[in-house]
C-alpha cells in the first residue's frame, strides 16, 4: 500500500445546482472527502442522494443545465519529484488539459454497461479507440494491447470478446468490457460508480475479487460508489456515507461499520438485515423517507428522521463537519461542542 | 410510521411564477391529475400555445363563414376579373388622413398587347370600410337567418381584400369557403385514423397470437405501397356522379386509409409495452376483465400518445387533401377547397403577373406549421409523464 | 375484515415435510412453463426458453416460502404461474379452499378463477409500474372491490380507507396520485390493494429488491406484520439471501428453471447441501469489514435456459464436478428428513454454511 499520508483527490465544500425548468435542483450542497493515494474510498448513500453528480463532478463533466456554484475538486499529480496540485474545477471541461486528466489519470466505469457500450461497435472497436485515443502505438500493438486488457480482465477467450458486439455478452462480461477499457489507458484514479448495482450477486463477488485483484497490481486509488453496505465492507479503505447532497461522514471502513458517530450512519447500519440476525428481531427502521430535493428541512437535513435530534437546535442550525479524530468527520451538533469545527 | 415527505417528478415539484402562477403544497400537487400537470406543463410553451390559439381563429372563421366573408364565394364577376387585392388605406392620394380605412374604386383599361383585361386604383372614389354591413342572406352555422356580414362597402364599391380569381370571385370569400373543407378533412380523417389505428393496435397487440400477425402483415402491406400514388389511385377510381358531400367524405376515409397503419403500430407497441406492465397483471389478478384492462389501465394510458401522433398526423392530411384536388383528383369544382383555388395558380404566368392567386397557399401552410407546432408541444408537455 | 386469526407461534413452524396432518395451503407439483421461441415471417417455433422446468413444492398454512436465485431462473415465472397470471405448460397447481376443498387452480375455468383470484393476490417488484399512474390512490385500492362487487359508495371509501391505514398510509392520501409518493410508499400501496379482498395467500415477487435499505426495512416489517395480523401466506420471492433469511420460513433455490435445493431456512443456511447454494451464501457482500475479504468466487455466468447444459445444469461452473456430472442429471432427492438437494454428492460433500 502506498504511503498514506500522500493525498490523491481533495473535494473540498462542493456545491452543485441544476437549473430545471422547475426550478433549481440542489443536488450537492457540500461534499467533502479526502482520497489518499492508493487507496479505495467508498461513497456510499441511498439513491438521489447525490453520489452520481459527486462522480461527474471529479470528472468535470457535469451535465449542462447543472452548475458547480462553490468548492472544488484538487487533484494531486504526480510528475518526476513530488506532485502538482490541479484544480480540476477550475479548467474547462472540454479543456486540452481536462481531456488529457480524463484520458490519463481519471477514468470512470458506470452502473449499466449496455448503455455505456455502443451496441453498434465490436467490443474490439471500443477498445482500439479508447488505446489509440491515449496512446501513441501502431495497429498491430494497438490490437495486442486491446486483446491483453481483456485477458487481464479474466474474460474468457479474449479474441472472441474481442470480435463480439455488446448485446452478445452477459451483463457481467460487459462490465469486465467497460473495466478494460477504463483500465486501457492505466489510470491512476478510477471512479466506479455503482459498477456491480445491475448484476447477480453471484456475478458481482466476480467483479469485486476482479477489481480487488486489480487494484492489488496497480496500486492505483478507487472511488467506488454504493448503495450497498455489504459491498463497501468488501472493497473500501475509507468511507464517505452522504446524505441529502452532504457528505455527513468520513472515516476508516473499521470505524464505520464499529464505530460510527453519526446517526444516519448508526441508523443505516441498524436497518440492513443481516445472515447472523435473529429470525424474529425486527429490523430497526430509520423512520419517514428521503424528502424530495425539492423540500429539503431546516437546519441538520436529517433531523425529521433522526433518533438523537435535540429540539432547539437541530431544525435550527446547520452541523458543521467536525473533525472529532485524526481520520474522523461528522457533520452533527451531537459533536458540536467538544471539538472545534472546521472552516 | 411517519412517511410524511413526498417524492414528485422534479417537473412539477416547485411551480414555477409564469404564466401560469398557481402555488401549491406538495400535498396539493398530490391531487392533481396527470392531465392537469399535463396541461400545465403545455401552458409554459409560448409557440405551442400561439399555435393553438391561431388555429382556433380558423376555425372560428371558417365554421362562421357565411358572416365574415363579405361576397357569395360562388358568384363571379365579369367587371372585376383578376383584380389585385384592395389593401385598406388610412391616407389618400393628397395626403390626408381618414380616421375610417376606405378602399379605391376600380378602373378598368384594356391591355392591348397582351389582350387582357387590366385593372387599376381609381383614386377618385373612395369607400370607406363598414362593420356589420348588410349583404346576401344566409344562414349562420345553418341555424339562424341573417344579412349581416362582417365587413363591406356601399355599393357600387366593392371589397375585395385579397383580391379575385379569374371569374371575378372575392378570394378571401373563397378562401375562408374553401378552409371548411380543407381544415375538416384533417380533422375526420384523423377521427377514422384514431378508431381504426387504436382499435386495430390494441386489437393486435392485447391479443397478439394469430390475430396480431394478420393485421401486421395486413399493415405491412398497406404501407409498402407509396401512399401518394395510393390516393391518386384510388381518388381517380372514384364514381364522377357523386355528390359534392359524399365526394368529400370519400376523400377523408381516403386519407385516413393509410394514416391508420403508424398509428396502430404505436398503439400496439404501447399496448405490448402496458401488458406487460404490472398494474396490468395486478388488475387481472384481482378479476378484471379484458375489456376493463383494455379501457381503465391501458386506452387512458396511451391516449396521450394517440392525442400527439394525431395531431401531428393533421398537417400530412391537409396537404394530401390540398395536393389531390390540385392534380384535379380530389374535390372537384364548384366546391372549393385550398387545393382547387391552387389549381388557378398553376403557371409560372399566373405567379408572375398575378401573385395573389397563389394565397391559399399560405393558408395551407399557416396551418400546417400550427398543427405542428401543437403537436410538438403536446408531445413535449406528455413527455415527463409518459409510461 | 373477517379472516381467520391464526396465531403465529403455531403457524410459524416450518416444515416442508407433509407431515404436520393439515394439507398444505398450496402445492406445486412437477410445473413447466416452456416459452416458445419464434422466428421469422410466420413466426414458426424454433425452440423454447424452458422457464420453470419441473418444479414442485408446497407451501403450509400461515408461514412464509420463499424463492430464491440470480435473475433469469424462474422465479417471477412460478409465481405468475401460481395465481394464474400465466398457464403452465404443464403441472398442477392445487389450491385448499378455507373448507379443505382443494382446487386445481391450472385447470380452472375464467368464472371459477374470478372467484379464485379473491383468495391469491400479488404484489410486485417494480414500485413504479404496479400502480396505474392515471388513477388515485382510491381507484387503484378499491379496484379489486368494485371489480369483485364487494363494495362501493360510501362502504368502499371506508374500506379503502382502512386499508391505507392499515399499511401505514394516511386516509387522507386516498384522492392522490400515485406520482405523490415515494417507492416505499407505493410499495405500501400495492399491499393495500393486494389485502382489499381478504386473501389468504400472498405472492409477493421481490417486494423490496427496488427499495433503498432503510425503506427495505419497513417494508419488510410491515409485511411481517400482516401475516400474523390476518394469518397470511406468502410465497416470497427474491434474490438476496439476508431478505430471504429474515423473512422466509422455508425456502427453495432455483437454478436455470429448476429448484437445486429445498428445506427450512435455518437449515439451508447452517448445512447446504448443493454447491450452488454455497456458491451463493459465499457471495453475498457481508457488511462486515473484519471477515476475510477473499473468498472463493463463483465462475463463469448463468446458462441460456433456451440450451441448457447437459447433464447437471450446474457442472460448468461446480468446484466439485466429476465426470458423472457431464452426463447423468441429478435427481432432486430427500437427503435428509425435509431437505431436498439435486445433485450427485450431496450426501458426501461437506458444503460451508453460516454459523448461525
Ligand atoms: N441532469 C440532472 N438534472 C437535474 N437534476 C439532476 C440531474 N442529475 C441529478 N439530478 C438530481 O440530483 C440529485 C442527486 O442525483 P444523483 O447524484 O444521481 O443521486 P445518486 O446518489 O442516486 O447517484 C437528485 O435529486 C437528482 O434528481
Ligand atoms: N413472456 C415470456 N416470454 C419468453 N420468455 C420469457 C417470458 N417471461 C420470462 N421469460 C424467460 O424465462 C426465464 C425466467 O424468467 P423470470 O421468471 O422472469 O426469472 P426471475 O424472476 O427468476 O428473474 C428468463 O430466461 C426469461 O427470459
Ligand atoms: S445534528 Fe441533530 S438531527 Fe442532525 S444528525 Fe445530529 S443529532 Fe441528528
Ligand atoms: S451434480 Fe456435480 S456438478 Fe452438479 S452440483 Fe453436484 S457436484 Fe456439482
Ligand atoms: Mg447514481
Ligand atoms: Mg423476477
Amino acid at each position: 500500500m502506498a504511503d498514506r499520508a500522500e493525498t490523491i483527490l481533495e473535494v473540498r465544500n462542493l456545491h452543485t445546482h441544476f437549473h430545471t425548468e422547475s426550478g433549481v435542483v440542489r443536488a450537492l450542497e457540500g461534499v467533502d472527502f479526502t482520497l489518499n493515494r492508493g487507496q479505495v474510498l467508498g461513497v456510499v448513500g441511498e439513491s438521489g442522494c447525490g453520489k452520481s453528480v459527486t462522480a461527474q463532478c471529479i470528472m468535470n463533466m457535469v451535465p449542462s443545465r447543472g452548475r458547480i456554484v462553490d468548492g472544488s475538486v484538487i487533484y494531486h499529480q504526480r510528475n518526476g519529484q513530488g506532485t502538482d496540485a490541479v484544480e480540476i474545477t477550475a479548467l474547462p471541461p472540454k479543456s486540452r488539459e481536462m481531456r488529457r486528466i480524463r484520458g490519463n489519470e481519471i477514468a470512470m466505469i458506470f452502473q449499466e454497461p449496455m448503455t455505456s457500450l455502443d451496441p453498434l461497435y465490436t467490443v474490439g472497436n471500443q477498445l482500439l479507440e479508447a488505446i489509440n485515443l491515449h496512446q501513441d502505438v501502431d495497429r498491430t500493438e494497438a490490437r495486442a494491447l486491446a486483446v491483453h486488457s481483456l485477458d487481464r480482465v479474466q474474460l474468457p477467450e479474449p479474441e472472441r470478446v474481442f470480435a463480439s458486439y455488446p448485446h452478445q455478452l452477459s451483463g457481467g462480461q460487459r462490465q469486465r468490457v467497460m473495466i478494460a477499457i477504463a483500465l486501457s489507458c492505466n489510470p491512476t484514479l478510477l471512479i466506479a460508480d455503482e459498477p456491480t448495482t445491475a448484476l447477480d450477486v453471484t456475478t458481482q463477488a466476480q467483479i469485486l475479487s476482479l477489481m480487488r485483484d486489480l487494484q492489488d497490481e496497480t496500486h492505483m486509488s478507487i472511488i467506488f460508489i454504493t448503495h450497498d453496505l455489504g459491498v463497501v465492507a468488501e472493497m473500501c479503505d475509507e468511507v464517505a456515507v452522504m446524505y441529502l447532497g452532504k457528505v455527513v461522514e468520513q472515516t476508516d471502513i473499521d470505524t464505520t461499520f464499529y464505530s460510527p458517530r453519526h446517526p444516519y450512519t448508526q441508523a443505516l447500519l441498524r436497518s440492513i438485515p443481516r445472515l447472523d440476525d435473529d429470525q424474529d428481531r425486527r429490523l430497526e427502521v430509520i423512520a419517514g423517507s428521503v424528502p424530495d430535493p425539492s423540500s429539503i428541512p431546516s437546519g441538520c437535513r436529517f433531523h425529521p428522521r433522526c433518533p438523537d435530534f435535540m429540539t432547539g437546535v437541530c431544525e435550527h442550525r446547520e452541523p458543521t463537519l467536525i473533525q472529532i479524530d485524526e481520520d474522523h468527520q461528522v457533520r452533527c451538533h451531537l459533536y458540536g461542542e467538544t471539538a472545534s469545527s472546521q472552516p | 410510521m411517519s412517511d410524511q415527505s413526498l417524492t414528485l417528478p422534479s417537473a412539477v415539484s416547485e411551480p414555477q411564477a409564469g404564466e401560469v402562477e398557481i402555488n401549491l403544497s406538495a400535498g396539493e400537487i398530490g391531487q392533481l391529475s396527470l392531465w392537469y400537470l399535463i396541461w400545465r406543463r403545455f401552458l409554459r410553451n409560448r409557440l405551442a400555445v400561439a399555435a393553438t390559439f391561431v388555429l382556433l381563429l380558423l376555425y372560428l372563421m371558417v365554421a362562421l363563414a357565411e358572416f365574415i366573408t363579405p361576397y357569395d364565394h360562388l358568384i363571379s364577376n365579369e367587371d372585376f376579373v383578376a383584380r389585385a387585392p384592395q389593401l385598406p388605406r388610412f391616407r389618400d392620394e393628397t395626403g390626408q388622413f381618414h380616421f375610417r380605412p376606405f378602399v379605391y374604386g376600380t378602373t378598368t383599361e384594356l391591355d392591348t398587347y397582351n389582350l387582357d383585361w387590366v385593372h387599376k386604383d381609381d383614386t377618385t372614389q373612395m369607400y370607406p370600410l363598414k362593420l356589420f354591413v348588410k349583404g346576401a342572406p344566409y344562414k349562420l352555422l345553418g341555424l339562424f337567418p341573417s344579412e349581416r356580414h362582417l365587413y363591406g362597402v356601399d355599393a357600387p364599391g366593392t371589397v375585395f381584400l385579397l383580391g379575385t380569381d379569374r371569374l371575378g370571385r372575392d378570394l378571401f370569400s373563397r378562401i375562408i369557403f374553401g378552409g371548411r373543407i380543407s381544415l375538416t378533412v384533417g380533422l375526420i380523417g384523423v377521427s377514422l385514423t384514431i378508431l381504426f389505428g387504436s382499435v386495430m393496435g390494441t386489437i393486435s397487440g392485447y391479443f397478439g397470437g394469430p390475430v396480431d400477425t394478420v393485421i401486421q402483415r395486413f399493415i405491412e402491406l398497406l404501407m409498402s405501397f407509396p401512399s401518394i400514388a395510393l390516393w391518386a389511385a384510388l381518388a381517380a377510381a372514384m364514381p364522377a356522379d357523386i355528390t359534392i358531400v359524399t365526394r368529400f367524405f370519400l376523400i377523408s376515409i381516403i386519407l385516413s386509409l393509410i394514416g391508420w397503419t403508424s398509428l396502430a403500430r404505436q398503439v400496439r407497441a404501447k399496448v405490448l409495452a402496458f401488458r406487460e406492465m404490472e398494474f396490468s397483471s395486478a388488475a387481472t389478478a384481482a378479476g378484471a376483465s379484458h375489456f376493463r384492462i383494455i379501457m381503465v389501465h391501458m386506452l387512458p394510458n396511451a391516449l396521450s400518445h394517440i392525442i400527439v401522433i394525431a395531431t401531428l398526423a393533421i398537417p400530412g392530411m391537409i396537404l394530401a387533401e390540398t395536393a389531390l384536388s390540385f392534380l384535379g383528383l380530389g374535390i372537384l369544382p364548384p366546391a372549393v377547397s385550398w387545393g382547387t383555388l391552387l389549381q388557378d395558380a398553376q403557371t409560372v404566368g399566373v405567379v408572375i403577373k398575378k401573385p395573389w392567386l397563389m394565397l391559399p397557399g399560405a393558408f395551407v401552410i399557416v396551418s400546417v406549421l400550427s398543427f405542428n407546432f401543437l403537436g410538438d408541444g403536446i408531445r413535449d408537455a406528455v413527455d415527463p409523464f409518459a409510461l | 375484515m373477517t379472516t381467520t386469526p391464526t396465531s403465529p407461534s403455531d403457524t410459524a413452524v416450518a416444515s416442508v415435510e407433509s407431515g404436520s396432518g393439515q394439507s398444505p395451503l398450496l402445492e406445486v407439483r412437477n410445473l413447466k412453463m416452456h416459452f416458445p421461441i419464434r422466428k421469422g415471417f410466420l413466426k414458426r417455433v424454433v425452440g423454447h426458453v424452458k422457464a420453470v422446468d419441473d418444479v414442485t413444492f408446497s407451501v403450509e398454512r400461515g408461514t412464509v416460502f420463499g424463492l430464491v436465485g440470480e435473475s433469469g431462473c424462474g422465479k417471477s415465472t412460478t409465481g405468475r404461474c401460481v395465481i394464474r397470471l400465466l398457464k403452465a405448460t404443464a403441472g398442477e397447481i392445487v389450491y385448499t379452499m378455507p373448507d379443505d376443498e382443494p382446487v386445481h387452480i391450472e385447470a380452472l375455468d375464467p368464472e371459477s378463477l374470478r372467484i379464485m383470484r379473491r383468495h391469491i393476490q400479488i404484489v410486485f417488484q417494480d414500485p413504479y409500474a404496479s400502480l396505474n399512474p392515471r388513477l388515485t390512490l382510491k381507484q387503484i385500492v378499491g379496484e379489486p372491490l368494485v371489480i369483485n362487487n364487494v363494495s362501493q359508495g360510501q362502504d368502499l371509501q371506508d374500506r379503502v380507507a382502512e386499508l391505507l391505514r392499515r399499511v401505514g398510509l394516511s386516509p387522507e392520501h386516498m384522492n392522490r396520485y400515485p406520482h405523490a409518493f415515494s417507492g416505499g410508499q407505493r410499495q405500501r400501496i400495492s399491499l393495500a390493494r393486494a389485502l382489499a379482498l381478504n386473501p389468504r395467500f400472498i405472492v409477493a415477487d421481490e417486494p423490496v429488491s427496488a427499495l433503498d435499505v432503510s425503506v427495505q426495512a419497513q417494508i419488510l416489517n410491515l409485511i411481517k406484520d400482516l401475516r400474523e395480523e390476518f394469518g397470511l401466506t406468502y410465497l416470497f420471492i427474491a434474490h438476496n439471501m439476508s431478505v430471504i433469511k429474515h423473512i422466509c420460513d422455508s425456502v427453495a433455490v432455483m437454478y436455470v428453471g429448476q429448484i437445486v435445493e429445498m428445506t427450512t431456512t435455518r437449515q439451508l443456511f447452517r448445512k447446504p447441501l448443493h454447491p450452488y447454494t454455497e456458491a451463493l451464501l459465499e457471495a453475498i457482500p457481508v457488511p462486515d469489514p473484519r471477515r476475510d475479504r477473499h473468498r472463493i468466487v463463483l465462475e463463469g455466468d448463468v446458462p441460456n435456459p433456451a440450451d441448457p447444459p447437459s447433464g447437471c445444469y450446474f457442472h460448468p461452473r461446480c468446484a466439485y464436478a466429476q465426470d458423472v456430472c457431464r452426463t447423468e442429471t441429478p435427481p432432486l432427492a430427500e437427503h435428509t428428513p425435509g431437505h431436498l438437494a439435486r445433485c450427485h454428492f450431496a450426501a458426501e460433500l461437506e458444503l460451508k454454511g453460516m454459523t448461525i
